[in-house]
């Protein structure tokens, strides 16, 4: 019985023009959308392929601990073209150091100002937008239609209960959309795989899965919407204003207004007053520094057998890298440095706090906004499929989160090769091969100038680096389909109650509804 | 007043939706035209509309050729369609306000709308009603309202007793009567033999685009109606030769 | 009225009949009527009401914080050492950014220039980075989005829906040509529409102006005039393409179906696409990978100069006697800066030569591009009617190209008067590097450098650079009508 109604129902819709051009134009933006974000893919993987390899060919020249400044960086999400998120709007590399600690960036981002509506016309979005006003579209006289055109008095006459009825409509609504999807999402999967840039895991195929059922239930629950307004809504025409007026609500302005009452509850302070705070903490370093260094001036010395030294300033023994210097201004620069690389890095911990508790706000804002957006289920939607594709916000912080430990991991490898508090973070000579400036001047007496050159030697160009292979890798470490599953699991929940809930009320509306024409 | 000579249509799919019809209304006349589903009334009076262009032949309303002048012929005509819903949102009054403006009726007042209403039989409190929740019956006493009150000489009515319950159908033949003792031009096309045998003056029966019988009121005291019509449908007799009509 | 007689042999007596033609008037008031009373005027009422005040409150509560940031970066340049000033630069907000957002969240706040440099600040932002998240609804995105869904749930059933009420039949049983019923629907159709969108921006517009917005400084109000003059011919545009679709199908289902795809095509994936397909035909190198080749340059140019230059500094210092390792620009002798200007001066001509060309060569292919993008763009009127409203809030391209104009012709006189005037040495050798910087002895730059100023363009100028994709917008309306006209002519009413 329900099948016959679902086929009725699916032959009504698809025997039509209007199922022709909704589907063709479904799919080719489907395919238009695959086309164009696979190659966006593309391009941002090979960046950061050769990003990557920049950086670990950075690392392989460096001569001295102090230069070790490491950027590590974020692949783009393999799903991506699935679902943009913020896989773009976030940056895509993180640096830290000892002193520099990593902070929230903004990426490259949209740089189309024009792009007044979508922020991007992924295949989720073609989902979120496209079909579910196709589904608005092809169910809003289901029950109104039947009813003006006779057919469902004449169905009904018949020895039919009415829920079997609706899940017959249901059902045959749900197989015509349900073609639009598969096929649109079968060929972009064929268009992405094809690409020499992305080879899905099984956990990848899961995500796929999951998010084409996620895409399902979700246009599901537009139809069952429509089905709801078809059924209590006598006219046709006055359903479909209804549920479009709806949609307007519901997609376009929820998460809008989502926004405004979150930064209005839970308002966060401007972030030039978090920089000035910082910024004062940076003087409040440098004063220090200063008196510091005024304290514990420079032995006397003679420029000449100084060689390859840069430092932050001179007045300050701070010192960077310093390829040969007499013994007593390496033993300057070495007291200097414990005492102001110690302070540096006490400082970028306590600005690191600073922009922490920023992002803290900043969370606790985003939060209060995300709860109020789950009114809309457009917003759910695109969050449960932002979540399994790995391109929400979370996943960044995460990355963030993940760089600002392993800057601990490189600290703790640097200390165990005493590279942190001693010579070897700024020099690679030795104490004891080190002559005094007296020394020197006597042997330049001596032997000449030639003499000297021989044995300070020619500078850091003959240097070779630094052997770091046994150094700990950073590990772009992704999350397992479990965690994530978990996490979106708030929306998958919504998305399912407001099925369960609009079923319910299609169903004891339906119950009860005046099925005569007039 | 209504006029058909040589009117044919053929589709572009080469069916021959109407042959050759020749048929005349005449002031003070109703004309019924009987016939199957698809057996052309309603091409018929489609083509007395310009809904669509005959492909050869020519309709007249008032003497005026409707493919040549259509806007001038349809000063002359009203038209009652089958199945019509009207505007739901407007009350009675306002659809027939708005369709007498339409036809060239200004400045006629509320009880000018009210009494014809009555006349045609309408229940007072439906009068300020929206027309959405009115019955099947109710809608076609209001179209027939919207063809009173254009008072055009000529008449076109497309089934209109079809849905109609026996007393309101009565209602509505008396109306007819009342038309055409005005001296209208009625064209009616009907299922219903009862009510065509109880007004027509003329009645002509339909067959596949072709009109087949052509009887007057006197010929069909002497002829059982629905025998003939029967029969026709049935495709026993061929069509009548105009001399055999004469005799 | 004529009256007419009808001569009847049969009944031997004359009819007399009135007959007059039927009104235009007549036609537009049921339409009127009819659109009042159905639940679509509510639904449109409540959204404007809705979205335009509050999206206008919303973002003039962002204008005036960038207003006010911008005053405030003012004063700080203002109480610079006049040395310092012209170094930098700030750019206003435009004030009509509270109607369409355009390039003011991505267009540079500011710059700050060094010899060789042009550094451009960050954009403006919303406030909070929420808003980067869920994004922002401002006048543009309500018309150019919200309204043109709403006219084509106006429009859609409107030949389509009367044929299938059969209302239609009963019109054309009249005396009424055909295109005064289209007119009549046109008309109805498009002051429904426009009435509650004059209201609610009304009502927005007080509201901007109660709570401190200079609507009425520097002629703002016109600009504001003319865009709610495109807005309506913008929605006017998008209800006659309902009207076209609504005449060429027969069924209002199908209707709605073919203006949703139009919808979706126009207003969200050209104006995208255009871009995308614009940056594969005219690819254009980022500005990332410009800077770093302008960076790269200036390093080579400079390390060039500093091997021509050491033999001078060698020499000076040997003569001075100073240490080994010390080298030192003699300010004080005229025949050291001389010779040093001689030697310097091509090297710095060239780089400044090779600097202009590659950002004059990188100007051009982006405008190259973009042009092409616009143009493309002009398939969909909502690209089109995006422009023309960005342009008069002075929130489009031709804001940003006039910016980025500024800021190179800013950085030029400063070239002229005061970079020119300096002098930026890198010496190497055997691994040690000196650097010396300052201000040519004899060449004083001026007491006041020039300030940075940004003036946004007249309204004759946003006019007449609008005025083409305006026309356009008419002539689509006018297109769409005629196409109307033409396919109403052979509807099948049956």
């Amino acid at each position: 019985m329900i099948w016959t109604i679902a086929r009725k129902q699916l032959l009504i819709n698809v025997m039509t023009q209007k199922f022709v051009i909704g589907f063709v134009l479904c799919q080719l933006l489907f395919l238009l959308s695959a086309v164009i974000l696979t190659r966006d893919y593309e391009e941002r993987r090979a960046s950061y392929s050769a990003a990557a390899s920049q950086h670990a060919r950075q690392l392989r020249q460096i001569k001295v601990y102090s230069q070790l400044t490491i950027t590590v960086d974020r692949p783009p999400a393999q799903l991506s073209p699935l679902c943009e998120g913020f896989d773009k709007r976030l940056a895509s590399e993180a640096t830290l150091s000892y002193t520099r600690i990593p902070e929230i960036s903004m990426g490259q981002g949209e740089k189309n100002p024009l792009m007044v509506v979508l922020k991007s016309f992924d295949l989720v979005a073609i989902v979120q937008i496209v079909l579910s006003l196709l589904a608005l579209f092809f169910a809003y006289d289901v029950v109104s239609g039947e009813r003006e055109q006779g057919t469902l008095a004449l169905t009904l006459s018949h020895a039919l209960p009415r829920h079997k009825m609706l899940m017959g409509q249901y059902l045959g609504g749900m197989m015509t959309l349900l073609p639009m999807v598969l096929v649109g999402m079968i060929l972009a999967l064929f268009v992405m795989i094809s690409s020499s840039s992305i080879a899905f895991s099984s956990q990848d195929w899961m995500r796929i899965g999951l998010i084409v059922a996620i895409s399902l239930i979700y246009l599901s629950t537009f139809h069952l919407l429509a089905i709801l307004v078809s059924t209590i809504v006598k006219r046709s025409a006055t359903s479909l204003t209804v549920l479009l007026f709806c949609w307007i609500v519901l997609v376009v302005l929820f998460p809008h207004a989502s926004a405004y009452l979150a930064h209005h509850i839970r308002p966060v302070e401007a972030k030039a007053m978090v920089d000035a705070r910082a910024r004062n903490l940076r003087s409040e370093m440098w004063q220090r520094l200063w008196s510091y260094a005024k304290k514990h001036p420079p032995p006397p010395h003679r420029w000449e057998f100084i060689k390859g030294r840069s430092v932050y300033t001179g007045d300050i023994p701070y010192p960077i890298m310093i390829y040969y210097a007499p013994r007593e201004i390496m033993l300057w620069e070495l007291e200097g440095l414990k005492y102001c690389l110690r302070l540096d890095m006490e400082y970028a911990e306590r600005i690191h706090d600073l922009y922490r508790s920023y992002e803290r706000t900043l969370l606790r804002q985003a939060d209060l906004a995300k709860m109020v957006a789950r009114l809309s289920p457009a917003w759910v939607y695109t969050q449960a499929a932002s979540i399994l594709a790995g391109t929400d916000a979370d996943h960044y912080l995460r990355f963030l989160e993940r760089a600002r430990r392993y800057r601990h991991v490189v600290i703790d490898y640097v200390e165990s090769k005493d590279g942190l508090f001693s010579l070897a973070y700024f020099t690679r000579r030795n104490m004891n091969e080190l002559l005094t400036t007296a020394e020197l001047e006597a042997l330049r007496k001596s032997r000449g100038r030639r003499a000297i050159d021989d044995l300070i030697g020619r500078g850091w160009d003959e240097v070779p680096p630094l052997d770091l292979r046994d150094m700990p890798t950073f590990d772009p470490v992704s999350e397992t389909i479990d965690a994530q599953i978990k996490r979106a699991l708030p929306e998958l929940g919504i998305l399912i109650f407001l099925n369960l809930v609009l079923f319910l009320l299609s169903h004891v509306a339906f119950l009860r509804a005046d099925v005569r024409a007039d | 007043m209504i006029e058909a000579i040589n009117l044919t249509k053929r589709y572009e799919d080469g069916v021959l939706a109407l042959d050759s019809l020749n048929l005349k209304v005449n002031p003070g006349e109703i004309y019924c035209l009987l016939g199957a589903n698809g057996a052309g009334k309603t091409t018929t009076i489609n083509l007395f509309l310009n809904f669509i262009p005959p492909t050869s032949g020519t309709p007249l309303i008032n003497g005026i050729d409707v493919t040549r002048d259509p806007l001038e012929a349809k000063k002359y005509v009203a038209y009652l369609s089958e199945n019509v819903m009207l505007y739901g949102n407007f009350t009675a009054r306002q659809n027939l306000d708005f369709f007498a403006k339409l036809g060239g009726k200004k400045n006629l007042k509320k009880e000018d709308y009210y009494m014809v209403m009555r006349e045609v039989g309408l229940p007072e409190r439906a009068f300020e009603q929206r027309v959405k929740e009115f019955s099947k019956g109710m809608r076609q006493k209001l179209g027939i309202a919207i063809c009173m009150i254009k008072d055009a000489p000529a008449l076109l009515l497309d089934e209109p007793t079809a849905g109609l319950d026996p007393a309101s159908a009565a209602e509505f033949i008396e109306t007819l009567k009342e038309l055409r003792r005005r001296g209208k031009a009625i064209l009616m096309s009907t299922h219903d033999i009862f009510r065509a045998k109880e007004i027509a003056d003329r009645v002509g029966i339909m067959k596949e685009g072709r009109k087949v019988m052509e009887r007057t009121r006197e010929e069909l005291e002497y002829e059982n109606l629905e025998r003939l019509y029967l029969d026709y449908m049935r495709g026993g007799l061929g069509p009548e030769s105009e001399e055999r009509r004469a005799s | 009225m004529v009256k007419a007689d009808i001569r009847s042999p049969e009944l031997n007596q004359t009819l007399r009949v009135a007959i007059g033609p039927a009104s235009f008037l007549t036609l537009l008031q049921k339409e009127i009527l009819d659109l009042v009373l159905s639940i679509r005027f509510l639904v449109l009422l409540m959204l404007c009401a809705l979205l335009i005040p509050l999206s206008l409150y919303v973002n003039s509560q962002t204008y005036e914080r960038w207003l006010a940031d911008y005053n405030e970066q003012l004063k700080i340049e203002s109480t610079l050492r006049s040395s310092r000033s012209g170094w930098s630069g700030t750019r206003p907000p435009s004030p009509l950014a509270v109607f369409a957002n355009g390039v003011e969240t991505s267009l540079p706040k500011g710059f700050s220039i060094q010899p060789n440099q042009i550094q451009m600040d960050k954009p403006r932002s919303y406030g909070d980075p929420i808003y980067e998240i869920f994004g922002r609804i401002d006048f543009l995105f309500v018309v150019q989005a919200v309204l043109s869904l709403i006219a084509f749930l106006f429009a859609f059933d409107s030949i389509s829906g009367e044929k299938e009420m059969g209302t239609l039949r009963l019109c054309l049983a009249n005396a009424v040509p055909r295109y005064k019923i289209l007119l009549g629907k046109f008309a109805g159709g498009m002051l429904i529409l426009v009435v509650p969108f004059l209201i609610a921006t009304g009502i927005g517009l007080i509201v901007l102006t109660a709570t401190g917005y200079p609507l009425f400084d520097h002629n703002l109000w016109t600009k504001v005039l003319l865009m709610v003059v495109a807005s309506i011919v913008y929605i006017s545009t998008f209800y006659v393409l309902g009207m076209v679709i609504s005449s060429l199908t027969h069924q209002s289902k199908t209707t709605l179906i073919v203006l949703m795809l139009i919808w979706v095509v126009f207003v969200l994936a050209v104006p995208r696409l255009s871009i995308i397909v614009a940056g594969m035909i005219r690819p254009v190198e980022s500005d990332a990978v410009i800077a770093l080749r302008k960076k790269l340059l200036v390093e080579h140019i400079q390390q060039e100069k500093g091997r021509a230059l050491k033999d001078l500094y060698f020499a000076k210092a040997r003569q001075k006697g100073l240490a080994e390792g010390a080298l030192t620009f003699d300010a004080n002798d005229p025949e050291f800066v001389r010779r040093r200007n001689e030697i310097a001066k091509p090297f710095e001509a060239r780089m400044r030569d090779e600097l202009a060309k590659i950002d004059e060569d990188h100007q051009r292919k982006k405008q190259r591009q973009l042009h092409l993008a616009r143009n493309i763009a002009r398939i969909s009127p909502a690209s089109v009617f995006a422009y023309v409203m960005t342009d008069m809030a002075d929130t489009g391209e031709t804001v940003k190209v006039r910016f980025f104009d500024a800021v190179r012709r800013h950085y030029a006189r400063m070239d002229r008067l005061v970079f020119s005037r300096m002098y930026q040495d890198l010496i190497t050798d055997e691994g040690h590097s000196w650097g010396f910087g300052g201000t040519l002895p004899g060449e004083e730059p001026p007491e006041k450098p020039p300030r940075f100023a940004f003036r946004f363009p007249e309204i004759s100028e946003s006019l007449a650079h609008s005025l083409p994709d305006v026309a356009l917008l008419v002539i689509y309306a006018l297109l769409f009508f005629i196409v109307a006209h033409v396919a109403f002519i052979g509807y099948d009413v049956r």
